[in-house]
């Protein structure tokens, strides 16, 4: 709550420092990516920048028309409609992950931007941390 | 900006080391530590290493011998847990594949 | 822990979150500020209502942060400073309006 905190130290608080989440799972068979986006939930509450990276199984997160109540299962994957109040806007899939899975570029949240393998790469090498889930 | 990839997990029980392999760009090295020491003479790094003669593939010596792993084509380069940190150092990031 | 409604006891945690949200109403919602002695008024009802509303839409309750920009979409920036907030909610609006209306405490909570 930046009100409540004088701003010397919200300004030490929020670096230029800037934290990539690379995400490899798929959502539904462990909690990884649950976990993943408390993370980056957690990294936008403190205004932090954050951006979010999807390869691997991990696209199975962000693909369409998925319905985990069907499974009876929390759907965590509706809260990724969220993101934009926790200001993460930054969020990358790779074209070749999708491709390899025979996916379409079908998305349940709207702001993603597909990168070809090597962009995507760079992408990801640019930011200064980098936690992998 | 050069990362340091640390493999930590063995590359024929899970493609971890085909993505790491994928994020790979010019500059960047590779460091195999616990599990990731199985490695020490897996295809796919090989080849990536004959694809790009500068890139740098350090393994905790410590590790490879505790798991009888030699590195035969004696192209990777042994290190110690302590060096390691002066690795990290030496790169602007990292991320850890295991 | 249970609250009592209508002789029937309703399981909470600890801190008075109710277990199951689905079980919550609004006569639920007086019974839960009532315990900490908050008597609701119509702001309050707004913020109430509007993270109830959050939470259905994107199954989270919002950390504080995301409830303003929220509810500034919403309600307009006066509304949703977290100034008048906390006025409204002196214990934290996320953690406090999130009780009242029957959610699980904000994970990762101001």
């Amino acid at each position: 709550m930046s009100e409540a905190i004088p701003n010397n130290i919200t300004d030490n608080m929020t670096s230029n420092r800037t934290v990539a989440i690379l995400n490899t799972e798929a959502p539904f068979s462990s909690a990884t990516g649950k976990e993943s986006l408390d993370t980056a939930l957690i990294f936008g509450s403190y205004e932090q920048a954050i951006s979010l990276f999807f390869i691997g199984d991990g696209v199975f997160q962000v693909i369409g028309d998925q319905n985990a109540t069907e499974i009876e299962i929390k759907d965590y994957l509706k809260t990724f409609s969220a993101l934009g109040f926790y200001d993460i806007e930054n969020i990358y899939v790779c074209r070749e992950s999708l491709t390899e899975r025979n996916l379409p570029e079908n998305f349940h949240i709207s702001n993603i931007q597909v990168l070809s393998n090597k962009d995507f790469s760079q992408r990801l090498h640019q930011h200064n941390v980098i936690f992998r889930f | 900006m050069a990362m340091l990839h640390i493999i930590r997990s063995s590359g024929y029980n899970n493609n971890v080391l085909a993505q790491c392999l994928n994020m790979l760009l010019p500059n960047d090295s590779i460091l195999l530590m616990d599990d990731g020491c199985y490695n020490v003479n897996h295809k796919l790094l090989l080849k990536a290493q004959l694809a790009a003669p500068e890139l740098k593939i350090y393994f905790i010596e410590q590790h490879a011998t505790a798991r009888a792993q030699k590195n035969t084509a004696q192209t990777f380069s042994p290190t110690t847990l302590t060096d390691v940190v002066t690795l990290l150092f030496q790169h602007d990031n990292s991320i850890t594949w295991s | 822990m249970t609250i009592l409604y209508k002789n029937q006891s309703i399981a909470t945690d600890k801190q008075g979150y109710l277990l199951d949200f689905t079980e919550w109403n609004e006569d639920i919602a007086v019974l839960l500020a009532n315990g900490d002695n908050v008597e609701l008024s119509e702001p309050h009802w707004e913020v109430i209502r509007f993270v109830r509303e959050f939470y259905l839409t994107y199954n989270t309750s919002p950390a504080i942060r995301a409830l303003t920009k929220a509810m500034k979409a919403e309600f307009g920036e006066e509304k949703a400073s977290s100034r008048y907030l906390y006025r409204l909610f002196k214990e934290g609006p996320a953690k406090q309006a999130t009780k009242y209306a029957g959610l699980p405490k904000p994970a990762r909570c101001i």
